[in-house]
């Protein structure tokens, strides 16, 4: 999850300080986010890896000027939103979801420690892919990504009020889905478990 | 299953998950999933953590990524591209710097983009007409910087300065403000001049390689070229522009005390005329072939015969400190020194052990004091 308040702390400690240990420490808590993210743009891993790199140089090299940024994680999603849309020749603002890279996006489940099976994984994996490209991109940035309902909305461009139906509606389809999966002794025994 | 209630326990949950639930909502939650007990499951899940279906061709982990930024940054940091630059501008090789046009170019547009990204974010001063969009880059004391221009233009901002430039450069020529100390590489365009305002006088140049400083807190403002051709005009001497050749280096007394009482106009002239004082020197390089004036573009001090008040003025705004003499004739020792990565107390040690005798202490405030 996105630890909000210690990617400020360290943001503003770059730029005020220059502290390279803080640049660092928030590259890595960032950088595979930020790549995936820009991945389902481009489509491509190595391509992508540059790109975020990029932008954490020039954030580097031009840090005293970024000390007003309100919103660290939104600046920074958003630079590697333009950056990538840049990269692939669509120079405008908003991403074509329709072009999204699915494999990128799609989440399951971790299997270990739960009371799913594999099959299981599986069938929401399908489930999720089903759903509309941009409310699977709305789910992981939520869900993997840890962003905050008002910074996904600033960052894709929409309201918050869509970034919450778009859940709802992945969210009901993962129940409906589950319902006719989970066998039903096995919903008895996880009940009991609780 | 049935939850009727429009859906609500949907945007509960997907609330939940997102750690966006208030208080009520999650007791109203509560309630609905002991009503419809199978939803449970579901909530479990998005409690839980997540993973990625696919690797990605060539997907690294964070340490890996992390350790390879980390040499990246520090390759960068060490700045061998301004060395290089610097070196083939003073030693007039050739060879190199085509080679950093590319990366400079795909970095102008870079940071172009990023400055287009972070327009949302930022506090403009100077918005106040979309045509005239500025934009402005400062440095604050005991920090400097450096920045491509939308033309190609390189400038290095030194300590306790303003560079204000335009998002994009329209119309005949290319005008910058500068407040401060900068050593420009202008990119090479005949057809539109580059022009750089100080307070106190604007330098025309074409496509050359020069040094301005020009604090306004100091009492004068100095030019020095080193490459190609400028030509300057004093602002209360527009008339009669002063052309440099390389190595020259120009210094114009700043008229501080501006006639305050309205005067007819040409007494007005004339007592600005008499307040300026232009002298035109040559640039000598030290015995180690560094240059004074534009050592602090490579992260180096050099003083070379200048007045320790001079001297404090520098030091003042490279280390970010306030420095006052308790003795007024300290001010005027002439002092000669080269640094590089000496903290401010080994500054002035060596300075003491020149000979120099002046003691230094630094009271609660923080101020040096000189005596």
């Amino acid at each position: 999850m996105m630890d909000n308040v210690k990617i400020k702390s360290l943001f503003s400690d770059v730029c005020l300080t220059g502290n390279m240990d803080s640049f660092n420490l928030l590259y890595k808590l960032l950088c595979q986010r930020l790549i995936r993210f820009s991945a389902a743009i481009t489509g491509s891993y190595h391509q992508s890896e540059e790109i975020v790199s990029d932008i954490f140089i020039i954030f580097w090299q031009k840090r005293s000027r970024y000390y007003e940024v309100q919103e660290p994680i939104v600046f920074l999603y958003t630079c590697t939103k333009n950056l990538s849309l840049n990269k692939i020749k669509q120079n405008k603002k908003y991403i074509d979801f329709d072009l999204l890279d699915q494999d990128v996006l799609s989440i399951t489940p971790k299997i270990e420690g739960q009371l799913i099976t594999s099959q299981v994984g599986k069938i929401i994996e399908m489930a999720i892919r089903e759903l509309p490209l941009r409310c699977q991109l709305i789910f992981r940035l939520v869900k993997m990504d840890g962003l905050s309902y008002k910074q996904v909305a600033e960052l894709l461009d929409i309201s918050v009020k869509t970034v919450d139906a778009q859940l709802a509606i992945a969210i009901k389809k993962l129940s409906s889905v589950l319902k006719a999966a989970m066998p039903s002794e096995l919903v008895r025994s996880f009940l009991d478990s609780e | 299953m049935h939850v009727n209630e429009n859906d609500r326990i949907w945007h509960l949950l997907a609330r939940k998950m997102a750690k966006e639930i208030s208080d009520e909502e999650d007791a109203e939650l509560n309630v609905l999933l002991h009503s419809h007990p199978s939803v449970s499951h579901v909530n479990e899940l998005l409690k839980n953590p997540w993973q990625d279906v696919h690797k990605l061709k060539g997907e690294k982990d964070s340490e890996t990524l992390s350790e390879e930024f980390k040499q990246r940054l520090l390759a960068i940091e060490k700045d061998e591209e301004v060395s290089t630059l610097i070196d083939n501008e003073t030693n007039n090789g050739n060879d190199k710097p085509v080679k950093y046009l590319w990366k400079y170019a795909a970095f102008a547009a870079s940071i172009l983009l990023m400055l287009f990204v972070s327009l949302k974010y930022w506090y403009w001063p100077l918005q106040q007409n979309e045509n005239l969009l500025t934009e402005q880059l400062v440095t604050k004391k005991g920090t400097r910087s450096e920045i491509l221009l939308p033309d190609g233009t390189k400038v290095w901002l030194n300590a306790g300065s303003n560079l204000d430039y335009p998002k994009s450069f329209k119309g005949k020529t290319r005008a910058v403000k500068l407040s401060g100390e900068a050593f420009f590489k202008v990119a090479k365009n005949e057809k539109i001049p580059f022009l750089v305002h100080t307070e106190t006088f604007t330098i025309k140049v074409l496509g050359t390689t020069f040094n301005v400083r020009a604090y306004s807190d100091e009492d004068s403002a100095v030019t020095s070229l080193l490459e190609g051709k400028v030509e300057v005009r004093l602002n209360n001497d527009k008339n009669n522009p002063i052309t440099l050749k390389p190595n020259d280096k120009l210094t114009v007394a700043s008229s501080v005390e501006k006639p305050e009482e309205p005067q007819n106009d040409k007494q007005q002239k004339l007592a600005a005329h008499l307040k300026t004082f232009v002298e035109k020197a040559t640039i000598t390089p030290m015995l180690d072939s560094t240059i004074a004036e534009t050592a602090w573009v490579r992260n180096k001090l050099v003083f070379k015969n200048s007045s320790f008040e001079k001297i404090t003025s520098t030091l003042e705004k490279w280390y970010g400190v306030e420095i006052r003499f308790k003795t007024e004739n300290k001010k005027q020792i002439n002092l000669t020194g080269s640094f590089e990565n000496e903290s401010l107390d080994e500054v002035l040690h060596a300075f003491q052990l020149t000979g120099t005798s002046f003691k230094f202490e630094k009271d609660s405030n923080g101020v040096l004091w000189i005596e």
